[in-house]
């Protein structure tokens, strides 16, 4: 079996994984931290189509920011005017973040163009200290910015040959943005299982995505380039988002299944998805090939009093190796203290008649946390003046449908809907009559005319670089009594808040991760039977070395005991592993288990079996073979003797079929100088006939005359065991 | 290995569905129903069949509920909290949900009203609740090591599941109700080619064909539009739950389409409450309802308006959905008193009426109903009683018999006649056994008796090579192996038939089966398992000679190539050629003679299954251990013969190469 992560670790999972003929790719994730390598882009694609200028106003109305802002923007050309630049800007590799970070990069060749095309002059470029990234700072007019396409480096699908894959397994709505490249843009063909849940948030994840970072809607002319064959041109390069209409196509190919159902394909693999804990339809897989158990453990949970149903962790029993990923990294936030950090927070920001902004997704732990704050917002009296908002173009239909998955819920939760109750309190707080709560599309249209202050907005993109909270930030942002929190925990919060590094607005880094930890991993582990193999992310391996505590770090990183090897991946490096011996299930017909005679060693029974093993709907069955079978199987029937050669019982024996005159000599052949033993040789007559039998230590010779052999063959079996 | 089923309820029977199964050692009893028809101890199940002493926990491994309609659960609280059931029992979500609802209502009616003692309470409903796990659709439960269920979609009603049960390789599907097409707000059963032994199916509509539920609806349809159109009012009786959301959205849809004002109310406070549990499960609804559930909810209805006491003298048609649906009691019984007298009105009775309350002597066709001492109805309104239960017809049973691939269908749930019809279609459709229990009775049914076993993927790589390596893959064909061993086979060229290129899909398999005490079974190489184990295997090598008459040996085979030559060329001087042979008897080597012959044999004959090598050195011949030789030395060379040696391990090949032998070397020809 090998394992090859494309990601890196920290960003959502996507890994390969071959077991024996299978390619089977685990999760779809596309990594995030790019993303704050981008500009900012105003307000999303809006719905009255203002976006043409609002880059400008934007740098306007936030003059501090403006270079810091552009500094950041990649100096593209306008797509609609050269292709071939843009081709060529692709093909290039995304900078790496500290890289980006640090100062802005870009290809000189297209800076270039730039200034030949737009007749503006590169305000400066310079190279990074390594001087590998040529840089420029550039003011582009706005007309150009406007146009700006954010760019997205998939995960590095260049090793794998895409049309083999056979399944894909999806665990979390978090590892599922990548999916429509594979399914719209390749010649990927295989088979794509995700949880009900799952598909449905993805997809709200994909259109936010796609809302927040597509093709902005001043370049219509994209849609007349071919996509495909621009995805097939770019390599392993930068592609543009995806459309709606990709999403659509891409949610239809996904099989929705439910926990602990059993999918069996192609007659060998056998998948089931199990609770993770970790939000609604959070899965982890066990992946069963022939006899052999893999589980694949993704973003899991064993917090207790969430909303998703409770970590299962049955699929660890049986499996031999256990693929862990997106484990929490050390040092984090246990879940409940930061839930009061957030609460605390939240209160005192009321407290000030200050608005809280929360950038994050609308969906996973949020709908606890927001159970939290409400109950402590009420404990303080603070309940009556506040309005919950939730801004996003899959709010409606985020908050709605998470209500109806009573079944994807924890025990507790469950039991609501049988009183009849909203298992989850956003549905009693978006009540109409009650206007705690309310959720729209985009910061423009009813949100202005219906805030009421002070309010709470649930909502965004995490990275800030585009979404109703780029709005926001504009516009609360530089009033200190306000606050922004961070919850989501795989976001880079200093990155996130570069381009708004003046604002005055407070900040509150609680980043809330309720995932297995490494040594949570190895507590879940220790309560099944151990595993051979577990891989886990380099990372999580890593720091468990700094810390020095846990026993399960070498030298080598791998953390092994006798009975389980611990194993460390990342990005770009294939593990491979032993699978040890390998079997097939098979049936064994009534007919034939008829016939077999078990002999007992021990504890253990043999018997010699012989059948024919048919293929019928993917199920090998063994059944007794037909007559020419039967016929054609003797010739290939090996028999066997066990034991050792005893004398007399041989003597015996042969005196009993009627052997006369025998006799015994001991004679040196040669092998007794070899074992010590020496060679026996009996003479006898049966019927008349001369014969001989030789014995040596693990050999017998039997020299006689055809005809009297099968008379022969008896008394001699009947010294050892014989099948 | 056998299942056995007895229907306790609901064999050649509609109501009252319980039916216990025994697959596997495992006692299950599907559903638990009560019988609406009956008063007495008839209403129940006869649950002393299942043991006389009530330790019901013990013999029973779980209890399985397929959906909330009474006639299938009914009896449950009966069973857990009077005849002391504490084991396991499945339904699915909505079915937890909504399940103890109608059951309150049902026992409000046999007990508040009627008066009956010795029923369940509302305090044993809850208890009884509370010992249902609840399951998703397609989740695989283990009950316990060796039992396993799953549910699927059946779509009678909401929440309403088929399940499938697994008792190591036997395996049973009971559908419960259900239904084949998606109606308004379900969606149509579904299964997975599961294969059972058993499919136990229902058949309430076992000889209709057509589409019988939409023409109802239409019907229903136009009788509510015909009469509020004449200046009627309709007063629907429902319960809370189950049919009233069905009846609703037919009517709002309906209602829609039409553009009809004329106002239609649904009363008690209950309504809301239980839209609510549909809105909850929105995910058990049809695709349709599921995927515009956002924006616009089915179950938040437009046209239907909470009733008020004040309405009642309202002028014009209107349409209510009154509580409770018997007509015993509350909004529906004052309605009814206030409208029955007037022929312009019209009552529809969805659902059945326990006897002795108004609905029943309405739908008896009673005209003057005395309800207590002082107060009699007088009944001139429209009476309709309508059925709108969802069941597959014949068609949709057949359909699901072939989507599961079932080996034995049962059939419970139907009248006795119409069963007939559908068992003997079966029967001639599918080929495959039909029984149509009545309640009681056993029916038995042998099952093909499998065992896994984990058989080593080395082992089975090896026999492959083998397999194409040493044979034709025609061989493996049933009927070639003869052909190929019969004397002609050698005349055959070697033309590979475009049935051959085909993948063989048999394989023959040699090895040992390895148990050992709790690990599973195993087929490994024989080998292999033994060195393991540590087992010494002992070599024994036999060495024997074959004795033959050289002279009438030679002489036979001369003659008979002689008559095969005297074929084409007539009458040749025998006397010149008998001199011809004792010439070259001098120089002769009859043994070299002796061992072609029986090359050629053994090629003829298993050359083509396995490999015969003739030595160069010594001209001896080898099959695997088994070796043909001339004599060597002196002594062997004096008692004459041909040597056969071979290793006990090769015994079965060696008696047949030695039977080869003894036919080649044989003088009678």
């Amino acid at each position: 079996m090998r394992l090859t992560s494309l990601l890196p670790d920290g960003e959502p999972n996507c890994l390969v994984l071959k077991v024996r003929q299978m390619l089977i790719m685990l999760d779809c994730g596309l990594g995030q931290e790019q993303l704050y390598a981008m500009p900012v882009r105003e307000g999303g694609l809006t719905e009255d189509h203002k976006d043409n200028n609002s880059n400008t106003t934007t740098t306007g109305s936030t003059a501090d920011n403006s270079t810091a802002g552009s500094k950041r923007k990649f100096a593209e050309t306008d797509i609609r005017q050269d292709w071939a630049s843009f081709l060529k800007a692709s093909s290039i590799q995304f900078p790496t973040k500290k890289m980006a970070r640090g100062s802005n990069s870009q290809p000189s060749h297209s800076s270039k163009i730039t200034s030949s095309t737009t007749g503006t002059t590169s305000s400066g470029s310079t190279s990074t200290a390594d001087g590998t990234i040529p840089i420029a700072h550039n003011n582009i007019p706005s007309k150009f910015m406007s146009t700006r396409e954010y760019m997205f480096k998939l995960p590095d699908f260049s090793g794998v040959d895409l049309k083999a894959i056979d399944v894909v397994l999806i665990s979390n709505y978090n590892h599922i943005l990548a999916l429509p490249y594979l399914t719209e843009y390749t010649d990927f063909q295989g088979r794509i299982f995700a949880t009900e849940p799952t598909i449905e948030f993805g997809r709200q994840l994909m259109i936010e995505f796609v809302t927040f970072f597509g093709t902005s809607v001043t370049s219509s002319p994209h849609e007349i380039i071919d996509r495909k064959e621009l995805m097939a041109r770019a390599g392993a390069g930068l592609y543009p988002a995806y459309t709606h209409a990709d999403i659509k196509a891409c949610i239809d190919k996904i099989q929705p299944v439910r926990f602990r159902e059993h999918i069996s394909l192609f007659g060998s693999l056998k998948l089931t998805a199990h609770s993770a804990g970790y939000c609604l339809g959070s899965s982890n897989w066990l992946i069963q090939i022939g006899t052999e158990n893999i589980a694949y453990v993704s973003s899991s949970s064993t917090q207790g009093n969430l909303h998703p149903d409770l970590f299962d962790g049955t699929l660890m029993e049986n499996a031999s190796t256990v693929v862990a990923t997106d484990l929490c990294p050390r040092g984090s936030f246990t879940y409940n203290t930061g839930v009061n950090l957030v609460c605390q927070s939240i209160a005192s920001t009321i407290a000030r008649k200050g608005n809280v902004l929360i950038p994050c997704t609308i969906s996973g732990f949020l709908f606890d946390l927001l159970e939290d704050v409400h109950l402590h917002l009420n404990r303080m009296g603070l309940i009556g003046q506040v309005q919950y908002s939730f801004i996003s173009p899959v709010a409606d239909t985020a908050l709605q449908y998470s209500n109806i998955l009573a079944e994807w819920m924890a025990p507790r939760k469950q039991e609501m809907v049988y009183i009849p109750e909203a298992p989850l309190l956003h549905g009693i707080l978006l009540e109409k009559e009650k206007g705690i709560a309310k959720h729209y599309k985009s910061v423009h249209g009813a949100f202005s005319s219906d805030l009421k202050l002070p309010c709470i907005v649930f909502g965004g993109h995490p990275s800030l670089r585009s979404g109703p909270m780029v709005n926001l930030l504009h516009m609360w942002g530089n009033k200190p009594t306000n606050t922004i929190v961070f919850i989501e925990p795989r976001m880079d919060v200093v990155a996130a808040m570069e381009p708004y590094e003046n604002l005055a607005i407070a900040q509150q880094a609680v980043q809330l991760d309720i995932r297995l930890s490494i040594d949570q991993l190895v507590e879940v582990m220790n309560k099944y039977r151990h595993p051979r193999h577990i891989l886990v992310p380099m990372r999580a391996i890593a720091s468990t070395l700094a810390d020095g505590t846990v026993e399960l770090a070498d030298a080598k990183r791998t953390t092994s005991t006798s009975s389980t090897r611990w194993s460390a991946y990342k990005v770009g490096e294939s593990v491979q592993l032993g699978m040890g011996s390998l079997y097939e299930s098979v049936l064994l017909s009534e007919e034939l288990a008829k016939g077999i005679l078990p002999q007992a060693f021990g504890n253990v029974s043999f018997a010699p079996i012989a059948g024919s093993l048919s293929i019928y709907n993917n199920q090998m069955q063994l059944k007794p073979a037909s007559v020419q079978g039967r016929q054609l199987l003797s010739l290939y029937t090996q028999r066997l003797l066990l034991g050792v050669m005893n004398l007399p019982h041989l003597l015996a024996g042969l005196t009993a079929i009627g052997v006369t005159n025998i006799e015994v000599s001991e004679s040196e052949g040669k092998e007794e100088k070899e074992t010590g033993v020496p060679e026996i040789k009996i003479d006898f007559e049966l019927q008349g006939q001369t014969a001989t039998i030789i014995l040596r230590e693990k050999e017998t010779i039997v020299k006689c005359d055809e005809n009297i052999r099968s008379l022969l063959r008896e008394p001699i079996l009947k010294c050892f065991q014989s099948f | 290995m056998t299942i056995q089923i007895v229907p306790l309820g609901a064999g050649q029977d509609v109501g009252r569905s319980c039916i216990l199964v025994t697959i596997g050692g495992k006692n299950i009893m599907l559903d638990c129903g009560m019988h609406m028809g009956f008063n007495d101890e008839r209403r129940f199940p006869d649950f002393s069949y299942i043991s006389k002493t009530g330790d019901f926990t013990e013999m029973l491994d779980c209890v399985i509920i397929s959906h909330f309609h009474l006639d299938h659960c009914g009896a449950l609280p009966f069973f857990t909290e009077m005849c002391g059931y504490d084991g396991n029992i499945y339904m699915t979500h909505p079915t937890k949900a909504i399940c103890p609802i109608l059951l309150e209502d049902y026992r409000k009616i046999t007990v508040d009203k009627k008066g009956e003692r010795n029923f369940f309470t509302s305090q044993d409903i809850k208890n009884c609740m509370k010992k249902v796990i609840a399951v998703n659709l397609h989740q695989t439960i283990m009950v316990d090591d060796d039992l396993e269920i799953c549910a699927y979609y059946a779509g009678h009603v909401l929440g309403a599941a088929m399940f499938y049960i697994r008792v190591g390789e036997e395996s049973l599907v009971y559908t419960g109700d259900y239904n084949m097409t998606p109606d308004r707000h379900l969606g149509s059963a579904w299964i997975d080619k599961v294969k059972p032994d058993v499919l136990i199916t229902e058949s309430t509509y076992a000889t209709t064909i057509r589409d019988s539920k939409r023409s109802r609806e239409r019907d229903f349809l136009k009788k509510v539009h015909d009469c509020v159109a004449g200046g009627g009012n309709v007063i629907i009786p429902v319960f809370a739950l189950g049919r009233a959301q069905e009846l609703c959205i037919l009517i709002e849809t309906y209602w829609d389409r039409m553009d009809l004002k004329v106002p239609i109310y649904f009363s008690a406070g209950l309504t809301e409450k239980a839209n609510h549990f549909y809105r909850l499960f929105i995910n058990w609804t049809n695709e349709k309802i599921k995927s515009t559930f956002v924006h616009r909810n089915m179950f938040d209805f437009k046209h239907i308006r909470a009733w008020d006491r004040a309405y009642i003298d309202n002028p014009g048609p209107m349409v209510v959905f009154a509580t409770p649906g018997m007509l015993h009691s509350g909004t529906s019984l004052e309605l009814f008193k206030k409208w029955a007298p007037d022929p312009k009105n019209m009552v529809i009775m969805p659902g059945f009426c326990v006897a002795g309350t108004v609905g029943s002597r309405v739908l008896a066709g009673e005209k003057h109903i005395k309800t207590d001492s002082f107060t009699t109805i007088e009944v001139n309104l429209q009476v309709k009683n309508l059925s709108f239960s969802a069941h597959a017809d014949a068609k949709g049973i057949m359909q699901l018999i072939r989507q599961c691939d079932a080996k034995n269908v049962v059939l419970v749930h139907g009248e006795k006649s119409s069963m007939g019809f559908l068992k003997s279609r079966i029967m001639t459709e599918f080929g495959i056994p039909c029984f149509d229990p009545a309640n009681g009775t056993t029916v038995s049914i042998e099952t093909s008796h499998v065992i896994p076993i984990e058989m080593s993927a080395s082992l089975l790589k090896q026999h492959l090579i083998r397999q194409t390596e040493t044979q034709d893959p025609g061989m493996t064909t049933s009927s070639s192996p003869e052909h190929s061993s019969s004397d002609d086979s050698s005349e055959q060229p070697d033309v590979k038939t475009p049935v051959d290129i085909r993948p063989s899909d048999k394989v023959l398999i040699q090895g040992m089966l390895v148990m050992d005490d709790g690990k599973p079974i195993r087929l490994e190489d024989a080998d292999e398992v033994l060195e393991k184990v540590g087992m010494v295997n002992h070599k024994v090598r036999f060495e024997v000679r074959k004795a033959y008459n050289a002279t009438a040996l030679r002489r036979a085979v001369e003659n008979a190539e002689l008559n095969e030559s005297q074929q084409g060329i007539s009458a040749m001087d025998t006397d010149a050629d008998e001199s011809q042979i004792g010439d070259s008897y001098q120089e002769w080597d009859s043994d070299r003679f002796a061992l072609n012959l029986v090359h050629v044999a053994l090629e003829r004959s298993i050359g083509k299954q396995i490999k015969v090598v003739r030595e160069k050195e010594d001209d001896s011949i080898a099959i695997r251990s088994v070796k043909i030789r001339a004599p060597t030395d002196k002594d062997e060379f004096e008692r004459g013969g041909l040597l056969v040696g071979w290793d006990y391990r090769d015994e079965d090949l060696a008696t047949r190469v030695l039977s080869i032998v003894t036919l080649a070397l044989s003088a009678n020809r």
